[in-house]
């Protein structure tokens, strides 16, 4: 028989080493990360607190009672853990991302930071999580009482549950890590891990090979229905308790914590995907024959719940019954605590913390610190939910009952499955849907499962469990709606995480979200999208850095949050404080939540910080704004181009102005000098004839023609100066008409013959063929060609002057070209020849120079041209082009 | 080590991440199919494997090839360097 005495100092031997390892493994790590600490190791066997005494006792028992069905508790986790790249890698992912501390936090984060999230989640784990603190301390208090006889339950109880409360307070709340890590209760966690798991192997290879002598003789002449259990395995229940055992292993606080919260690496996630399932595997590779060999071997009637620790006894290994006692210790004690972390977390978070607020905010000067306030709420909040345990495993009296609480505890954190499933893949699920999802499901659970195992003493009597609420059968607890014969885990799930789904999915497609949920949505969903994950601030105001700063202070502690802010600062490339930019409060929000929860974090910055939200909404408005301004700006540039253009188009036609006023004036001061020169002439033959009184009658004939013949030049230049006025502006009428080419050149000739005859000019033409006509002006044309004509002789230097006027035909034109043997024009000149009043340089200083400007306006008007062609360097003569006619 | 890397091995580690994380959906859905019934009520079978009762057999044959494919996959998705560098704890007031 094992001594009390051994086993009294084998215990605290044992939680003395616990206590060694995560004092050692927490101050190792405040100085630098230990290596092997973070191997993905440790983190898989810190996982493995979901292996609680249910596992190391009450699979025996099921394994007894069931047969394999107790295996579908570690099935579950095995298929979310194999697939771990789509569910868990995104938790673990988002929870790195927005320093998450607890299931609370998640959802409530995730559904804009809302607190009444916050309280129902943390509400519904405290009231599932109880129970199952007290079935760990009736585990261990009844393999106490086992091996050392009947003693005072409760007592021992009482001692294990503040002896873990010690522990938990010690080690779970030494300082407010903002990243809500304690690498101490971690590390002994592990440790645990190890002992439970060699001491289940340890009992089950006694069994097998010491008691059985072989596997085969385990299994000899055991029937198909112990394995087929007492509810038949492979049916509703088997899936119902896979499905499960699979939400637990997310939904379960303690769960959440050792895999999101504690998570270090997220690569570690990878090892666990296998190595986690291989550790179940272990685990649980000797159950079933544990529980045959015991059944076989154990007088009837013994308990086969703790066949784990009976066995060994039965058969005097006392060494064995030991280990088993520790394994079943360690089992217990590691849940208890992982529990109670993460637990008194959400409720000093998400109860305490706003309360406290709420009564600080009433007095401005906030007393005392407080971090100080946060830690003993912490504090208070461990002490508060290990004593809910203890109370809970007192009151029900260490029944049998207690067994079955794993069950409905799995039940009660499965609501937290559809909001969370949701609210990491569904942009479109809003805190509406959750909270009347999680409601709806809690109510239901309550009624379906929690109050009934009660057996009709709390709350619900047992009249309500036979007859249903108010006698009506359809509200009968485990048969609602007339759904009978089912299982009641089974029932209850199928009610309670349906009608949770279903109301989930459906307010949330019928409500709006807010703007800070569509944005946390966001931020959620797309985790794998944002760069680090860090929630943009869109808080504008007045927030002064001092006040944030002590802020700060107040909860991470003045060397952290003066490190922080000097990094801020620095950041900033500012000396001193760092101005409070979005950037900054979101930092600071974010780092404040690792140590008090995302929504006690924003509604503290905000309000002490005195700042508003900008909702959603008006950050579109302001995006609109923006728009238009920028629609505005672009048009005012586009405006601005097109003044430029026409400011342009000014410019130069002023400057073409300028040069058209210059022309004007200088052909008013050529015409007022060729006017001038007449003139003149005119007044001083006036003024002889006047005042000379002996005049001979010769002489005064003589002036008097004198004056005649320059008042006929006179009249003749302002004639055409008048004429190429209105021939330039196009005011001249020409009398269109089909012409006889062949008559207007005998015309011309006819009339110059005067002149040719008087300077011996040879005047040839090779003729226009008969017929010829040419659309044109008949008077005006010969006026050309009298030009041409008269021109050609007077600039003609030679004794022997003879000109050709040869006709040509090509393509729709004729050509009249005037020649003569005196050379044309020369090169300069013939870029000034049709200017007015040009005279070129072999010009007998004679005629006003406007011929030819006027007979190339004149052809111009015909619609067609007068040009002067070069059949050489210095030889040219000039074209006349003209229309041909119709005929 | 990255900068030994060519371009061909970038894209081979690329191919077989998305492979990995493909065969992982397919993994659990065998699970899911060969575990629950109907499928797995198969092994309701009152037969016995080398002395043992099927269903026993059954079930822990199916989980160790369960975990031992997961174990295989592991590799290639751990590679994936998308995840981030450990989040380090915040500096904490010495006690």
């Amino acid at each position: 028989m094992l001594s009390i005495n051994l086993l009294v100092i084998a215990c605290l031997a044992y939680v003395t080493l616990l206590f060694a390892i995560a004092f050692v493994v927490d101050r190792r790590t405040r100085q630098k990360p230990i290596g092997w600490l973070q191997s993905p190791v440790v983190y898989t066997l810190s996982i493995s607190v979901y292996c609680t005494a249910w596992t190391f006792y009450g699979a025996v028992g099921s394994a007894a009672r069931n047969g394999l069905e107790f295996i579908t508790i570690y099935l579950g986790p095995t298929l979310v853990f194999i697939g771990w790249w789509w569910l868990l890698r995104k938790l673990v992912r988002i929870g790195r991302a927005h320093r998450i501390t607890s299931i609370a936090d998640l959802i409530s984060s995730r559904y804009g930071k809302s607190s009444s999230l916050a309280v129902l989640v943390t509400i519904i784990a405290l009231i599932a999580t109880t129970p199952y603190i007290a079935l760990q301390l009736q585990s261990i208090t009844r393999s106490y009482q086992v091996i050392v006889g009947n003693t005072n339950g409760v007592q021992t109880a009482f001692w294990i549950a503040a002896g873990l409360a010690l522990f938990t307070i010690l080690f779970g709340t030494r300082t407010l890590d903002a990243n809500e890590r304690h690498h101490g209760v971690v590390a002994a966690i592990a440790f645990e891990a190890v002992v439970k798991l060699v001491a289940l192997l340890a009992v089950g290879i006694f069994a097998t090979w010491g008691i059985a002598g072989g596997l085969t003789n385990v299994f000899a002449d055991v029937s198909p229905e112990a394995i087929r259990g007492a509810n038949d395995i492979f049916g509703a229940r088997w899936v119902t308790l896979t499905f499960l055992s699979a939400t637990a292993i997310i939904c379960l606080p303690r769960q959440f914590q050792v895999t999101v919260v504690e998570n270090i690496e997220e690569r570690h996630l990878s090892t666990a995907s296998w190595l986690f399932p291989l550790y179940l595997m272990g685990m649980t590779l000797f159950i079933m024959p544990i529980a045959l060999v015991g059944l076989k071997v154990m007088p009837a009637g013994s308990n086969p719940d703790l066949f784990v620790l009976t066995l060994p006894l039965s058969q005097g290994r006392d060494d064995l019954a030991l280990l088993a006692f520790l394994g079943g210790f360690s089992s217990a004690t590691s849940m208890v605590i992982v529990a109670a972390i993460a637990v008194s977390t959400m409720v000093s978070n998400h109860i305490v913390m706003p309360i406290a607020m709420r009564v600080l905010a009433r007095d401005h000067a906030v007393s005392g610190d407080v971090r100080n306030l946060l830690l003993t709420a912490r504090r208070i909040s461990i002490a508060a939910v290990l004593a809910l345990g203890f109370l809970y495993f007192y009151i029900s009296g260490g029944s049998d009952a207690l067994a079955a609480i794993g069950l409905i505890a799995f039940v009660g954190v499965a609501q937290f499955l559809p909001s969370i499933l949701g609210g990491l893949f569904w942009r479109g699920a809003t805190r509406a849907g959750a909270l009347a999802g999680l409601i709806a499901g809690f109510l239901l659970w309550a009624y379906t499962l929690f109050l009934p195992s009660f057996g009709g003493d709390f709350i619900l009597s047992a009249s309500v469990l036979k007859n249903g609420a108010f006698g009506i059968e359809a509200l009968r607890p485990q048969a609602l709606l007339g759904l009978a014969g089912l299982d009641p885990i089974v029932h209850a799930v199928v009610w309670s995480v349906g009608a949770n789904a279903l109301l989930f999915v459906i307010v949330s497609s019928l409500t709006q979200s807010n703007d800070i949920e569509r944005f946390q949505g966001a931020l959620f969903v797309d985790v794998y999208r944002s760069a680090g994950g860090a929630p943009v601030g869109f808080s504008i105001g007045t927030a002064q850095s001092e006040d944030l700063f002590v802020l700060a202070q107040r909860i991470l502690g003045s060397d952290p949050a003066r490190r922080l802010f000097d990094e801020m600062a620095g950041a900033q490339g500012v000396s001193g404080l760092p101005h409070p930019t979005d950037a900054v409060i979101t930092r600071l929000e974010r780092e404040l939540s690792g140590s008090i929860g995302a929504a006690s974090a924003h509604a503290m910055v905000t309000r002490i910080a005195g700042q508003q939200t900008v909702g959603m909404s008006e950050l579109f408005d302001i995006a609109d704004e923006t728009q238009r301004l920028m629609e505005t700006t672009r048009q005012l540039g586009e405006k601005s181009v097109e003044l430029e253009q026409a400011a342009e188009q000014l410019r130069d036609a002023n400057v073409q102005l300028q040069e058209l006023d210059k022309q004007k004036d200088d052909f008013l001061s050529q015409v007022s000098h060729e006017l001038r020169t007449p003139m003149t002439s005119i007044r001083s033959f006036s003024d002889i004839l006047l005042n000379e009184a002996d005049l001979t009658e010769q002489e005064r004939s003589r002036f008097l023609s004198i004056i005649q013949e320059e008042s006929v030049r006179l009249t003749r230049l302002l004639d055409e100066i008048l004429d190429i006025g209105r021939l330039e502006s196009g005011t001249v009428k020409l009398d269109l008409a089909e012409v006889d080419l062949g008559q207007a050149i005998e015309s011309a000739i006819a009339t110059m013959t005067g002149m040719t005859r008087d300077e011996g000019v040879t005047l040839r033409t090779n003729g226009a063929p008969s017929g010829t006509h040419v659309r044109a002006d008949a008077d005006r044309l010969r006026q050309v060609l009298i030009n041409l004509l008269s021109n050609a002789v007077k600039h003609n230097l030679l004794d022997e002057k003879e000109i050709d006027i040869e006709v040509g035909e090509r393509g729709g034109q004729v050509f009249v070209d005037v020649i003569d043997n005196g050379g044309g024009v020369s090169p300069e000149d013939a870029q000034t020849a049709f200017e007015k009043f040009a005279r070129g340089s072999r010009a007998a200083a004679q005629g006003a120079g406007l011929g030819l400007p006027i007979s190339r306006a004149i052809m111009r008007a015909m619609g067609g041209d007068l040009t002067v062609e070069f059949t050489d360097g210095n030889t040219s003569f000039f074209r006349v082009h003209l229309v041909q006619g119709a005929a | 080590m990255m900068s030994a890397e060519r371009p061909q091995d970038r894209s081979q580690v690329a191919l077989s991440r998305r492979n990995a994380q493909d065969r992982t959906i397919a993994l659990v859905l065998a699970g899911l199919v060969l575990l629950l019934p109907p499928i797995g009520a198969i092994a309701l079978l009152d037969a016995n494997v080398f002395g043992l009762p099927l269903p026993l057999v059954y079930v822990f044959t199916v989980w160790a090839l369960l975990i031992g494919a997961a174990a295989l996959l592991a590799r290639p998705l751990q590679d994936r360097s998308d995840a981030s560098e450990p989040v380090p704890d915040l500096p904490r007031q010495a006690d």
